[in-house]
């Protein structure tokens, strides 16, 4: 298997947009063809719903024709909400087996143009009809896995809320965020109840934007150095645990294992922190932390931008937002720019980092890991 | 006493509500059974913000039978509701 390495990242500032999906799209694709100045031989598209919110099917090749690439195999990956991580290891796979040697991977999604029930209803697809039947949409079953780890101390609602304090505080410092203000413990813990114990400001918002990674097989210095996979039951009710991943605890031991190394070496990540507690109880699954250890770490300051281990340094998808597709990709981003010292404003000191990303209700869960070598 | 169908692996043993054809541990076609309509509260919401079709608040809980099979349900209220709590679906 060849190495694979990170040739450019750029993306979109996330929020509400006002451009069409296909120029968001463009904006990062082409600004990442700008900074490597090659032309891929492979492109790797995502959107997790064009169909639903833009109308638009065939979405590779409409995708490919827009930017100019019709001449090169285009390829559209979906796992739900982790499709950016997915088509990054597509666009891995394609090049470590030796089959292209520059591949683009670009993902988007346009959603804020469409009301936010709609919205809410096609995300709640993902979800096991069976539960869906009963109501269940993506905040309902987080609330589940919320009030369970509560009730088990894994978490306290300050945790949740010190989570949402934290993040936005980051995204105030980035310029590619959703939300660029902080928030205080008082608001989220007096923002309107969703599902409880959910409030709004423990949930990420509705965002457009998009992201494009370009990997090489040619050295660069930022290597792509391990990712993996982890999958679960659709249906929550299936499962054995409530408030463990499985699917994140199986990507991550993947993902270390083709590194080569384990957590005690990651020094920045990004979390798929969708709904708040999954920041805490990502870090236990990923093994950053011991069980029991990351609320703790999270109450000490020890995951702000000074502290110990930085995580969402963007923002997360809490401040930086949360635009599908384009999620798994932009925290590559985010990281391709930390490791390389170009995260202005929000700069952390790092040469390996660790991307988490959730596909549905932790179904198709992925884990990147980032090493910048040179 | 009253139950529901349900439908249980003859290889593995694992028993889900409601029925389903095929095991989700392994490609094995499962064996209909019925089990309790009474279990105890896994874990609960209440949803201010409900998707077409319901009206908040909308209660929510993961409840678990005798024999392991987990099931949704709605409920009246969730005010007096505890995790572990026995409740009939």
């Amino acid at each position: 298997m060849r190495d694979v390495w990170i040739a450019a990242a750029a993306m979109t500032r996330f929020g509400r947009r006002s451009e069409k999906l296909e120029d968001l799209i463009a904006d990062a694709a082409l600004e990442a063809l700008r900074e490597a100045d090659c032309q891929p031989d492979a492109l790797v598209v995502t959107a997790m719903a064009p169909e639903e919110f833009v109308g638009e099917g065939n979405f590779a090749s409409h995708t490919g024709t827009y930017l100019g690439l019709s001449h090169v195999p285009a390829i559209r990956v979906e796992t739900a909400t982790s499709s950016g991580a997915a088509a990054l290891y597509v666009g891995f796979a394609l090049i470590a087996s030796g089959f292209h040697q520059t591949v683009l991977v670009v993902g988007g999604e346009k959603m804020t143009h469409v009301s936010t029930p709609r919205v809410s209803e096609i995300i709640s697809r993902v979800i096991d009809p069976h539960e869906r039947s009963y109501g269940a949409t993506m905040p309902a079953l987080a609330a589940i896995v919320a009030r369970a780890a509560l009730a088990k101390g894994l978490i306290t609602e300050t945790d949740m809320a010190r989570i949402a304090v934290k993040n936005h505080g980051n995204g105030a410092r980035n310029p590619y965020a959703h939300f660029q203000r902080p928030v205080t413990l008082e608001q989220v813990m007096s923002s309107r109840m969703i599902a409880d114990p959910l409030r709004l400001q423990h949930c990420c918002p509705i965002s457009d934007g998009a992201a494009a990674v370009l990997l090489t097989s040619d050295p660069t210095g930022l290597k792509l150095a391990g990712m993996g996979q982890g999958s679960d039951y659709l249906a929550v009710r299936y499962r054995s645990s409530l408030t463990a991943f499985r699917a994140t605890q199986d990507a991550a031991k993947a993902a270390y294992k083709m590194a080569g190394f384990g957590p005690e070496r990651v020094e920045v990540a990004e979390i798929h922190d969708a709904f708040t507690p999954f920041e805490i109880l990502a870090l236990e699954d990923t093994g950053l932390f011991s069980p029991g250890k990351a609320a703790k770490a999270a109450q000490n300051g020890e995951l702000t931008l000074e502290g110990r281990l930085p995580v969402n340094p963007s923002g997360g998808l809490k401040a930086r937002g949360h635009a599908l597709a384009a999620t798994g990709l932009a925290q590559v981003v985010e990281l391709a720019w930390q490791l390389t010292g170009r995260a202005v404003g929000r700069q952390v000191k790092a040469r390996v980092g660790l991307a988490h990303s959730i596909g549905g209700m932790a179904t198709n869960n992925w884990v990147t890991l980032v090493e910048q070598v040179a | 006493m009253e139950t529901i169908g349900a439908s249980r692996c003859p290889d593995c043993g694992l028993v889900v509500a409601p029925p389903v054809r095929i095991c989700p541990r392994h490609p094995v076609e499962m064996t209909p059974v019925q089990v309790s309509a009474y279990g105890s509260v896994l874990s609960y919401t209440t949803l201010m913000v409900a998707p077409e079709g319901f009206k908040p608040p909308l209660h929510i809980a993961v409840v678990e039978l005798p024999g392991g099979a987990r099931i949704f349900c709605h409920g009246k209220e969730t005010r007096a509701l505890r995790i572990g709590r026995r409740v009939a679906i």
